[in-house]
């Protein structure tokens, strides 16, 4: 649950003169994140497998993700999306986004 | 990247929390070094000459501004930049709000040493209700649940974010290196009332109670979150402070009431004559050869003027709009115009105390103030902390 907002008062500084670089490299310094956070974890997963004595390549190509997997990992697919478009999306929250998509499906 | 912090409300961080951290303070570091040397190198090689063709002298921080606005380096610089101060509020509120119920039980302390008063009365000044200080959404007052402290522990975590270990463990080494700074310079000098004023969550209050033991400690500020977790953080440190809500433009206090009134990074947010209602209040609730001291931005009048501009970026960009007035003041003036002797006026610039250590430290302070790019300036090379003060007598 968000309870601090992500959203600035006031109009966001733009230094580019054509609309939206400013908002292209925040969206890509913020997608950079979520791959390094992500490239870290695969990382220490490594790591621990080793420690456990498993071959990861070989036991990441032979597995079936479960249908509960897939929607877990839609949602992160999701959440990262919002993350990332933040700066083009015009609420800047992503958690009022959502509601408004859920209201959407809803009335749908 | 592991947190520093240690009290009982550290965050609990998983390890995608510390991924985005240290990505987040890789990121600022990059910025402030890599990239602003290369705008250094391009406003000297490139933009300066073309400037002063065109009749820009480039002699004030507001004509370098001019010069380099337009320039491919500096945008890219400011808005990297820019992402990267949103960044460090984001990456620590997704932990906060995560880990809010667990925090909660540890925000209400119970008093051991210190106190917590807050008075609803306290009106919030337009200097901080009505901007995003800093670039963090809500600024520092803002409440979204019943006794609130989640701004306070968003501030907590994002300095140490922000300053890439630069504060020191446990974000003091502004308060330590100020407290020991009297305490070395002024050895008569035993304080037994220390006042600081705009104390947020107490990270540069709780040095001077550790400084000076025997001295009790009151760290005002007007917004209740910062106060409920700073209360609860020096409770869980162990160190006795009175935290109480209160506006430094009018304070509380009686006439001679402190021996020390201090203030750390906070002048500079404010508007010009709420500073000089400050001071003015500090002096007054300052007892007779009591003393007052300031660690701030050091004054343009000390500085190059590529520093003042490079200083000053956080004036039109970092939501501090009083940020460059501060600095365009004279410093002297500020304090006799607040009743204080021209003659008492000190200022010093000082190495971090707890990064060189109480010997180097002991050395530094018998030297001559130095004045360059590293003071006052967050930099992954070392920053050097400038302060003012006078006593009242």
């Amino acid at each position: 649950m968000r309870r601090i907002p992500r959203k600035r008062r006031g109009e966001r500084n733009r230094f580019f003169q054509a609309e939206g670089v400013d908002e292209l490299l925040s969206a890509l310094l913020r997608l950079s994140a979520e791959l390094s956070a992500l490239k870290d974890r695969v990382y220490i997963a490594e790591k621990v497998l080793e420690q456990q004595g498993l071959n990861m390549s070989d036991a990441i190509e032979a597995y079936e993700l479960s249908t509960e997997q897939e929607s877990e990992l839609a949602a992160n697919r999701q959440r990262m999306i919002e993350t990332v478009l933040a700066q083009f999306d015009n609420s800047g929250d992503v958690d009022a986004m959502t509601d408004e998509n859920s209201k959407i499906e809803a009335a749908a | 990247m592991n947190s520093n912090i240690t009290h009982d409300l550290a965050v609990p961080l998983n390890q995608e929390d510390k991924a985005k951290r240290a990505f987040v303070s890789a990121l600022r570091v990059h910025v402030l070094q890599h990239m602003s040397n290369s705008m250094k190198s391009r406003y000297e090689d490139y933009v300066k000459p073309k400037a002063k063709k065109r009749g820009n002298a480039c002699e004030t921080p507001e004509q370098i501004h001019k010069a380099l606005k337009s320039d491919f380096v500096f945008k890219a610089y400011s808005s990297a930049r820019t992402t990267a101060q949103e960044m460090v509020f984001d990456v620590v509120s997704d932990s906060v709000d995560r880990e809010f119920e667990t925090l909660k039980a540890n925000v209400k302390p119970v008093a051991k040493k210190g106190s917590l008063t807050l008075d609803d009365t306290v009106e919030i000044p337009k200097s901080v209700s009505e901007i995003d200080v800093h670039l963090a959404p809500g600024s520092y007052h803002a409440e979204y649940a019943e006794e609130d402290f989640a701004t306070g522990a968003v501030y907590d975590n994002a300095i140490e974010v922000f300053s890439f270990g630069q504060f020191g463990k446990d974000s003091d080494d502004i308060g330590m290196t100020l407290s020991n700074y009297v305490r070395l310079k002024f050895p008569e000098f035993k304080p037994a009332k220390i006042l600081d004023a705009g104390c947020t969550i107490g990270h540069n209050t709780l040095p001077w109670a550790q400084t000076f033991p025997d001295a009790e400690v009151t760290a005002i500020d007007v917004a209740a979150p910062v106060l409920r977790y700073g209360h609860a953080r020096a409770e869980s440190m162990g160190v006795p402070v009175h935290f109480r809500q209160m506006d430094a433009t009018a304070m509380k206090f009686e006439d001679n009431t402190f021996d020390v009134v201090f203030s750390s990074m906070f002048l500079h947010e404010l508007p010009l004559k709420d500073i000089q209602t400050y001071l003015k209040e500090a002096h007054r609730v300052l007892k007779p050869g009591g003393l007052l001291w300031q660690m701030e931005l050091p004054p343009m009048n000390q500085m190059p003027a590529y520093d003042n501009f490079y200083l000053n970026w956080d004036t039109y960009y970092n939501n501090e709009p009083f940020y460059g007035t501060f600095r365009r003041q004279d410093y002297r003036k500020l304090l006799t115009d607040a009743g204080f002797g021209a003659d008492e006026f000190m200022e010093a610039t000082m190495p971090r105390y707890t990064f060189v250590g109480e010997e180097a430290y002991k050395e530094a302070l018998s030297g001559d103030n130095t004045f360059d790019t590293l003071t006052g300036r967050m930099d992954p090379n070392g920053t050097r902390w400038y302060g003012f003060g006078a006593w009242k007598r």
